[in-house]
This record gives structure tokens, sequence and C-alpha cells, in this order.
């Protein structure tokens, strides 16, 4: 069995080391490109989310170079993505590929990963089942503390491109650390690296907070790189939603983080008092949050079609101009230009640094 | 004599300004871009020299071609086209709360208070009502595109047009002219499609408190003027220098930061011979199309590789 598994952010880099040294033959797709993204719109139905076109795109890619099998999550899942799986297969059975699609039905059930673990790998007992999911998580949480550290240390730095090498370097020690005792030693080592980058310690960078759906926010492809793009423009990003928070709400392993989704629920009451699908309640909960901590704007990210989303910025419009705080909304899919994306970002980040020397907060 | 270059690169038309220390503009291009941007910035810059021969302080690029402007002539800031628009309007009337600015191929609204931007929106999805519509519609009813204004003050009884798409708005046109209405009450029509167009696209949810400034080519026209200030109820003033509006802010952006030394190449760069080529690069699934623009035999600026490997490999 040839496994592969559609590529979200960094999420395959957790996950593919561990499990090929406990015999699953894993084969990641290629990181998405361009090709990719042709040949999910060349398949998909026009209406499907840009998530749903990079996912098949993502599968095709992988069934060309010989996989047999494909993980898909999916079940009732926060929006139309509890149906992607059943979907792609269909369109995949159409297209004449020949492959077995495995779905977890309830990605919030423990006992449901735990097994899947134990179906598609050598591992034999329950108890190891559970100590293997448990460092994929970890490494996920550690994967996105790295991330969190180059979004800090990024806009400070001094010499150009310092940052983005201790990144990838991080990304090596993070990867090859395959037992729960090396990845805190890796981890150690990345922060020693990072306090090696030279950063401008007064620096105070305009702070913006990313919020939206979060296949979209955490895959760069996705989202034509905006967090690296205004990473570049000496802009300190600040990400509200991470893979490892979502993965905490369900499977509780970080146990000083508090539920992020009751969390948001609290900030968004005044504006919205149950979860309306996605991330919604979360792009509105910590738009909120964000404004309170004195972050200079937010920039909310959705798909276009994504309905979730766009009750939560149709919220935000009303928030924005209640509390007078600037909020972009970019909707993405294969038609977004990208000298227009460039020059809204360019934009914004003018808005609000003058804003800034006005003292508008 | 010197001042502040300021270089507007549009998708149809090129601006340059000169400014001197005051903001005053002693010198002005409007010309059209014709697809051959390397080109027209050399024979804008060359009449300049010929006009003038100023010593450039500073310069600051914007448009859609910055990047290039950049590239080719160097620039001290370069800045997109929502701020140079919003610069220059807050300097030339330091009330303004809104700006609609509409060009070659885009349209903005930019919402200012207090002197500081608050707000902006930009067209993404329908080019309805930016220049090169209007052009090819004149074009069209063989009208020339400055015409189209007052012959659309002339209408008595605007015809309504479907304005939703570009596509529909011309087929649509095309009906009511077979059905016998006449040529003033169709140009009226279409300005007003386009007014809405713009309105329902740009300004959904967004206040339009006065005064309220109208730049960009289009503003021109005096039917798209009129159009705007009967929908929406309110005067709408079209500023002096409404067509180089971007081409000021970039000069004044350029000013504010006052360079101690210009990265400005000179005028010489007028006279060389100026190449521009493109190629996609395989080494990836990416495919970027890679730019390059050489001097003679030598490769001068290269742009447009995601991963920077072409660009970076020509130093700096």
């Amino acid at each position: 069995m040839k496994l592969t598994v559609p590529h979200m952010g960094l999420l395959s880099m957790a996950y593919t080391k561990v499990l090929r040294e406990h015999g699953v033959q894993m084969h990641p797709p290629p990181r998405p490109t361009k090709k990719t993204l042709n040949l999910g719109v060349r398949h998909s139905p026009e209406y499907a989310c840009l998530p749903f076109k990079i996912n098949l795109g993502n599968m095709i890619e992988a069934l060309e170079e010989g996989v047999d099998s494909i993980l898909m999550p999916g079940g009732y899942g926060p929006c139309r993505f509890g149906y992607y799986g059943v979907i792609q297969a269909e369109i995949l059975k159409g297209l004449g590929y020949r492959f077995q699609m495995a779905r977890t039905d309830n990605p919030d059930s423990l006992s449901d990963m735990i097994k899947t673990i134990k179906d598609i790998s050598d591992i034999e007992t329950k108890w190891d089942a559970y100590r293997v999911f448990y460092l994929i998580l970890i490494r996920m949480a550690a994967f996105d503390k790295l991330e969190a550290l180059y979004f800090k240390t990024k806009p400070r730095e001094i010499n150009n491109g310092e940052t983005d090498r201790a990144f990838r370097e991080g990304l090596k020690i993070i990867e090859d650390a395959t037992s729960y005792t090396s990845l805190l030693r890796a981890w150690l080592k990345v922060k020693r690296i990072f306090r090696d980058v030279k950063t401008d310690k007064r620096a105070r960078p305009l702070r913006i907070g990313i919020l939206g759906e979060i296949f979209v926010v955490i895959e760069p492809f996705a989202n034509m790189d905006v967090e690296r793009r205004l990473a570049r423009m000496g802009v300190e990003v600040v990400r509200g939603v991470w893979l490892s928070d979502w993965l905490n709400d369900r499977f509780r392993f970080k146990p000083f983080r508090p539920n992020q989704n009751k969390m948001a629920k609290k900030w968004a009451y005044p504006y919205l008092r149950y979860p309306s699908g996605g991330e919604s309640i979360e792009s509105v909960g910590k738009t909120i949050k964000f404004y309170k901590e004195g972050i200079d704007g937010v920039i909310h990210i959705m798909p276009f079609t994504c309905m979730p989303e766009l009750v939560a910025s149709t919220i935000l419009h009303r928030i924005s101009s209640d509390l007078n705080y600037p909020v972009l909304s970019l909707t993405f899919d294969e038609h977004v230009s990208e000298a227009n994306l460039q020059t809204r970002l360019e934009a914004f980040v003018d808005l609000l640094e003058r804003r800034r020397k006005k003292g508008g907060l | 004599m010197e001042g502040y270059l300021g270089i507007d690169v549009g998708s149809v038309t090129t601006k340059l300004v000169l400014i001197n220390r005051e903001a005053e503009v002693l010198w002005s291009t409007y010309r059209k871009t014709q697809g051959q941007p390397i080109r027209v910035l050399q024979g804008a810059l060359s009449d300049l020299y010929n006009d003038l021969s100023p010593r450039v302080l500073g310069v600051g690029a914007t448009g859609s071609g910055r990047g290039l402007v950049d590239h080719l002539i160097g620039a001290d800031v370069v800045k997109n086209e929502i701020t140079a628009h919003a610069v220059a309007a807050i300097r030339h009337y330091p009330k303004v709360q809104s700006v609609i600015e509409i060009g070659g191929q885009d349209s903005k609204l930019i919402i200012i208070r207090d002197g500081v931007v608050v707000d902006f929106s930009m067209n993404t999805v329908c080019a309805a009502g930016t220049g090169s519509f209007l052009e090819h519609q004149a074009l069209r009813l063989g009208l020339r595109i400055e015409e189209l204004g007052s012959i659309a003050l002339n209408a008595n009884a605007p015809v309504r047009i479907a304005g939703r798409c570009t596509v529909f708005a011309e087929s649509d046109m095309i009906h009511k002219q077979q059905m016998g209405h006449n040529l003033e009450d169709i140009v009226a029509g279409l300005c007003e499609a386009l007014v809405r167009n713009y309105l329902s696209n740009l300004a959904r949810g967004k206040e339009l408190r006065e005064p309220i400034l109208f730049q960009g080519g289009v503003a021109a026209n005096r039917g798209i003027r009129a159009a705007f200030e009967r929908e929406l109820g309110k005067e709408i003033i079209v500023p002096r220098h409404h067509n180089i509006m971007g081409a000021i802010g970039a000069a004044l952006l350029a000013l504010e930061t006052t360079p101690p030394e210009s990265r400005f190449r000179g005028f010489s760069l007028a006279r060389h011979r100026l190449v521009s080529t493109s190629f996609y690069c395989d080494d990836c699934p990416n495919t970027c199309g890679v730019i390059e623009v050489s001097d003679g035999e030598s490769v001068i600026a290269r742009w447009g590789d995601n991963c920077g490997k072409w660009s970076s490999a020509l130093g700096s």
C-alpha cells in the first residue's frame, strides 16, 4: 500500500516521517503549485471552493506518481468539507484511476483516529497507537511554534534573509525528531538558532492579525503567500488560526492552552452567539480580541463561495465600523490577480502606518 | 531648475510630473502606454529633459508598472496607486472625505477621515466603467472618447442599460439602438449603468461623505460625473489635475522622504536601446514568467520569479 494525504500547510511534515518508521509507505504529494491548481480546476465543479480544487489536484498528482491509497479527513465536517472525500473519490474514479480511499468518518473522535493509525501501520497495541498519535500532534505544535517564531523575527531582522534561513533549518531539525526526547532537544536547538538571528530590539513593527478559513490561512499556496508578503513589507503577522489549536480543541494535548473555539465564542458574543460553521466564530471573536490587544488591523481571508466565512465577513464589516478598526477582507480562488492583491496589501499597510502616526488606536 | 519626479505607469496611460519643493506642478505629461511602457517612459523623459533639463531630487513611482519604473529608472519611493491618489487628494483638498478614482482598467474608492485613509476598495471582478470599456464603446458608436461626456449631457431620457457585466452591457446597448433610441439617450444610459455598477461593486456598505473628489482619466467624462451626482445626490469635484493625480501623489511621496541622494539613473537612459524580453522558467512546476530588460548586450534588470533565483543572479 502506497498512501498519500493531500497537503494542508505543514501538516504532512508532522506525520510522514513518524508513520514511515512504523511501516506505513507514506508518499506525500508534491507541494501545491500552479500545476496542482490547474489539474484541480479542470476536474472540479466550478463552484467548489479553492481548498477542494487544490486537494483534488494534489490527489491526481500523487496518483500519477503511483500511489494506490488516499486518506482524506471528512465526516460531518465544519462545512461542505465533510463531503469532499466522497465527491473527490467519485471524480477520480470517473477519470479512470484505481485506488482505495480511506476517510475518517468522525474527525473529532480520538478512538477513530487511533483505529485508523492501527489499520494502516504495523503498530500492534492500542497504547503504541496513542503514543504515535500524540507524538504527531506535538510535532505539529512544534511546526506551528516555528512559524510563529518566524513571523515575530522576520520584521525585526537586520540582515535580510537570515530569518528565512533559520526557518528552513528549523523545519529540517523538527522533521528529523521522531521521538519525544529528540523532539524536546530539537526544539531547544531551534530556539537557539533563532536567538542567533540578529534583530533590531527596538523595532515596533505594525502588527496585523490574520484570520479566516483554516485551509486558506495555513496553506501559503492557497493565499498567494499573504503572510510572507506582509512579513517582507516589515509587518509582524499575528496568525489567529493554527492547525495545532484546532487539534488541541479536539484531542487536548497542550494542557495550558484553553479551548480556542470556546474562548472565541465568549469574545464574539455581542455579535455572533453560536458557531455558524467553519471558523466563522473564531474570525468574529478573535477580531474583537485582536482589537483589545492593540493589534493594528485584521486581514480576513476566505475561499470564494465559502458560506461560513461569508457570514463572518459581513459581521466583521459591522465590527469594523462600530469599533473604528481596520479590517481587510480577501477572497481567494483561481482567478485572483497577483497585482491586484499586492496593491491592496500595500495600501492596507500604508493605511495602518499613517493611522498609527496620527495616533489612531 | 530642480524638482521631484512622479511617475505613474498605468495599464493604459503613462503619467509623468515634475513638482517643486512647494508641491507646485512644473511640468506634466499624459500619454498612452500602448503596451510599450519602456519606450513611452523614455520618450517622456527625453521630452522633460528637452523642455526643462531639471535636476531630479527624488523619484516616486506608482501604478501597475511601478516595479518596472523602479528597475529601469531607479525610484526612491515605490507606492501603490491607492496611497498615491490619496496623498495627492489630501494635499490639494485637505478636507476631502471620499475619492472616486477610475482609470484605464481598474477603479477604486478611497474613504478618508481627518486627512487619513480609513478604508478603500478596488474592483476585483468586473471592469465595467473603466476607461478601456468606455473607449471600446465610443469606438463602436463611431465617436471619439472625448465626445462621450458632452453627448451624454444632451440626453432627455437616459435609457436603462444592464450594467452588471461589460459584455451584457454591450449587447443591451446594441438592443436599445436597434429599438430606435437616440444616441444621446443611449450614451447617457451607459454612463448611468457604469455608475450603478461602480457603486454596487465598490461602495457597498461605505459612506461617501462630501467633499467627494473624482480622479483618474474617466473623470474627464462629464456624463459620468453628472451620473454620479444624480445617483448620490451630492456634489462631485473634479480636480484640475484629475488625470495625473497618481503621479502627483508619487512625486509628493518622494518629496516627503527627501532622499539625501536620489536613486534616479539620469536622463541619459532615454537614449539607450532598452529591450525587454521574457521567458518561462521550467525549473519547477510554478513556471514563473521572468522578465528581462537589457541595455545593448548587458541585462540590467530581471524580475517576476517567485524564488528570486533569476533576479538575484544579477546582483544589485
